[in-house]
């Protein structure tokens, strides 16, 4: 019995909630069992938003047992296999899920918080350099794989709602998620398609950095 | 397609909690489905929406409040047919008149799926609606699982009708909005468009709701008799074990044990998992306890186990010493590793290396505050590892809020008391605008400001709420406001949704995200038939003329009414892709005319502007097209008149 857990995280709008949903769809066709939660609520206005997704892949002729299945949605402190920020400095937010095995997928993308006048005026909002956020990281854990996803979208597609696609098929070229291109190929639509594949393309022969789990 | 329609018995899929329990409701046979949206419980009714349409003989719909959603359910179930409501922790209040009043008749083929929310994701308190059951003399039911979610709403009508009485089951928000895999049932192939009046049902209740209290003596006999049949029944189930010590837990809690236990290497613990948690049955608790020199009770909320069964142990002569809200605090929610981290405080056992990096507070504290940033002003998550920009939620770019909050904040100058509500618009509390003096539940603001305002007469009073909550709990209150006028103006943010818990529709709704009208309600009519003499609606993107006009009202004494008029910006989104509608404009700012003044980004505070770097590098305000809507709000918020609107689209 294989269990891998994922953490999404970012801002509510970019996609938290939709890629999560994805990522279990993919595993449960996988013949996964499948078990995921989301932040709802807060998320979808600009706060921080989190998806998880758990998966327990069992070998052959294994049965499920209450004590060692996974029973809760959520993925617990420093207990994720991956994570993947679609936006940068969310990444530390949730750093506590990470640990030494853990992989990151960063997406430079950012999104500033809005200021008030005080923190204009006090120069109070600190929004750390990409670079300074992929140092931290590695405090915890040498796995950090750093992409352009959300450019790489607008560039190629003219939007950047085609980003997490891109993000994905980036993750998978490198061995980072333990699941098939055409599985979530299968399950996106249109030019959604295109940008799984864009990013698939664009690192595809590289290192694979695939987790022990 | 949907997983509520999918007829293969048998075949396993990925569910949400929320559609669990909806196709539990259909496997059922149900004739009756209505709700109020309340996140976390608004997905069970939004699943059934999507495709009661094509379930012949359903009768769906999103009722004005939880009250009228339950009554609506029990007249149908006295019509012959299983009928089912969805509501979240707080609108149980509102339903709560009726069921205890209701209680007292007779009514079977009735389930109520709660949704709780221990760690107050999205609700403004925690409260454990379990505590009504043994006033109410409900059987409650807490699932585990999605499967559970699902078998039991089967189990729960068995309940109801064998015994006559509604049957909750309790839904927390992690398993409302949690995913897992759930084996299908059959799935009828019509549903009960009409039923068979059971008179007697009807009659029964008249008479008990005078007041006999021999309804009282049968319900207690009831409840006896679920307790029995509780204990041969396989709602509660052992993982068995062969240490000297135990676990009784329930719910998500459950699940949450086994993975602490796991956690920690501890194999042989008997674990006592309750499906049913009122009424208790003395001898399933009975025999777990027997022999076990301590038993730790694992449960969210608050300890109403714990109390149930200290106080059988009692009964029983059993001094094995319980455990319960001592290791486990009842504020916010449970998961693994707090589980895990108070197991191993509690039983002084070591815990796993997972964990070795991370301050053990900081696990409790983060998980168990994970809710509080639900709240604008809400406590804040420590951060121990690394500072993470604050970010607050705020209006969505191209709300219709965002340029009313920034009017009435310009025509108040903060000079006034505001009371706000239930809905998007409570945004208002967190900053840039600090709008709202004080909130309470749905309808609330209008309720209290009026009393307020009568003996507070030297500040003027204004009161915030949105069409929905109007509809659902402010419109007693507008009567009360105006016919006794009262000197507060009434500002109803009419987005024509249920926006905040998913964009369900309301009676304000004018046009579906396809395009197509629908009928609806006028609201400025509305309020006018319900005396209000002084009604003025105002384009909301607008913000000059929404300060205006807030300045004009606060002259005139007595009871006053502002509508604000535009739809829910992501729904207009929506329906813009879906009928392949562009703006013909973007809004850019014009560097030479921008003084950097700070009002767009930080007074304004919509996120669509940015700080970025003009041609020389230096500092400077941008839209980002990629965020923008083009609401046009800001313009008028310039004083430079830098923001323009410029001719052809934004290129995708």
């Amino acid at each position: 019995m294989r269990h891998f857990n994922i953490i999404v995280c970012g801002v509510g709008g970019t996609g938290v909630i939709g890629l999560g949903e994805l990522l279990r769809k993919a595993a449960i066709l996988e013949g996964n069992r499948v078990l995921g939660t989301e932040s709802r609520g807060s998320g979808q206005r600009g706060g921080p938003a989190t998806a998880s997704i758990r998966f327990t892949t069992l070998d052959e002729n294994e049965g499920y047992n209450d004590r060692t299945t996974l029973w809760a949605g959520s993925v617990g402190a420093g207990g994720a296999d991956l994570m993947i920020a679609t936006e940068a400095a969310e990444a530390l937010r949730n750093a506590h899920y990470l640990s030494e095995n853990s992989r990151v997928v960063l997406n430079t993308f950012t999104i500033k918080p809005t200021q008030t006048r005080q923190e204009i005026k006090a120069k109070s909002l600190k929004y750390p350099s990409i670079d300074k956020v992929v140092a931290m990281l590695q405090q915890l854990t040498p796995h950090v794989h750093v992409f352009n996803a959300s450019e790489m979208s607008m560039q190629h597609f003219g939007s950047y709602r085609t980003t997490n696609p891109v993000l994905v098929g980036l993750a998978l070229a490198r061995g980072l998620l333990p699941l098939k291109k055409d599985t979530v190929k299968s399950l996106l639509k249109g030019v959604a398609k295109d940008a799984l594949e864009l990013g698939f393309q664009s690192e595809v022969g590289s290192e694979s950095d695939q987790g022990s789990s | 397609m949907s997983v509520l329609t999918i007829r293969e018995p048998g075949k396993k899929v990925l569910a949400t909690g929320a559609e669990a329990f909806a196709r539990g409701g259909l496997e059922a046979g149900i004739g009756f489905f209505a709700t109020y949206p309340g996140t976390p419980a608004s997905g069970v009714g939004d699943s059934i929406a999507e495709v009661h349409k094509e379930l012949e003989g359903l009768y769906f719909e999103y009722s004005m409040n939880e009250k009228i959603a339950t009554e609506g359910a029990i007249g149908a179930a006295w019509g012959g047919v299983r009928s089912m409501v969805a509501m979240k922790l707080a609108g149980f209040n509102v339903a709560a008149d009726t069921l205890f009043t209701v209680i007292r008749g007779e009514v079977k083929g009735l389930v109520i799926v709660h949704g709780s929310d221990p760690g107050q994701q999205s609700s403004g308190t925690e409260q454990d609606n379990r505590f009504y059951a043994p006033f109410m003399h409900f059987p409650v039911l807490q699932p585990s699982s999605v499967q559970e979610a699902k078998d039991f709403v089967l189990k729960a009508f068995e309940l109801s009708e064998r015994f006559i009485v509604p049957c909750i089951i309790d839904a927390p928000s992690a398993l409302l909005h949690g995913s897992g895999e759930v084996e299908l049932g059959v799935l009828p192939k019509t549903f009960p468009a009409t039923g068979e009046l059971r008179p007697h049902f009807v009659k029964t209740a008249h008479d008990v709701n005078l007041g006999r209290p021999g309804r009282h003596k049968v319900l207690l006999m009831r409840e006896a008799e679920i307790r029995e049949y509780v204990a041969s029944n396989d709602l509660n189930r052992v993982v068995e074990g062969d240490a000297d010590w135990g676990i009784i837990t329930c719910g998500m809690a459950f699940g949450y044990t086994m993975e602490a236990l796991n956690i920690l290497g501890i194999e042989n613990v008997p674990v006592l998992k309750l499906g049913m948690v009122h009424p208790l049955s003395p001898d399933s608790i009975g025999s777990f306890l027997k022999g076990l020199k301590r038993v730790v009770i694992v449960e969210e909320g608050e300890g109403f186990l714990e109390g149930q069964i200290k106080a059988m142990a009692y009964d029983l002569g059993l001094n094995v010493p319980l455990v319960g809200k001592e290791w486990f605090s009842p504020v916010g929610m449970l998961s693994p590793s707090r589980v895990a981290v108070e197991l191993s405080k509690g039983l002084g056992v070591p815990l796993s290396e997972q964990f070795e990096h991370l301050p053990l507070e900081f696990i409790e504290d983060t998980e168990r505050l994970a809710g509080s940033l639900a709240f604008p002003s809400g406590g804040s998550i420590p951060m121990p590892l690394f500072e993470a920009p604050r970010r607050v939620r705020t209006f969505c770019v191209g709300c219709p809020h965002r340029p009313v909050a920034y009017g009435i904040k310009k025509a108040t100058k903060g000079k006034h008391v505001i009371g706000t509500d239930i809905g998007c618009y409570a945004m208002m509390e967190g900053p840039p605008f600090h709008l709202g003096d004080f909130k309470i539940c749905m309808g609330g603001g209008i309720g209290s400001a009026q009393g307020l305002s009568r003996k507070v007469q030297d500040t003027p009073v204004i009161a915030f709420i949105g069409d929905s909550t109007l509809f659902h709990a402010g419109l007693p209150s507008v009567l009360n406001a105006a016919y006794y006028d009262a000197n507060v103006l009434l500002i109803v943010l009419d987005n024509r949704w249920t926006a905040m818990t998913g964009h369900q529709p309301t009676p304000a709704t004018q046009e579906t995200p396809h395009g197509e009208s629908v009928r609806h309600v006028d609201i400025a009519k509305l309020l006018r038939g319900l005396g209000v003499k002084w009604v003025k609606e105002v384009n909301p993107f607008k913000p000059d003329k929404v300060e205006a006009l807030v300045k004009q009202a606060l002259k005139k004494p007595g009871f006053k009414a502002i509508v604000t008029k535009g739809e829910c910006t992501l729904q207009k989104g929506r329906r813009d892709r879906i009928l392949k509608v562009e703006s013909e404009v973007t809004y850019q700012i014009e560097a030479e005319k921008c003084k950097m003044c700070d009002i767009c980004f930080a007074d304004f505070g919509c996120p669509a502007i940015v700080l970025g770097q003009g041609e020389d590098g230096s500092d400077m305000y941008q839209i980002d097209p990629g965020l923008c809507t083009q609401c046009g709000a800001c313009a008028s918020v310039c004083p430079f008149d830098a923001i323009v609107a410029r001719e052809g689209q934004r290129g995708k």
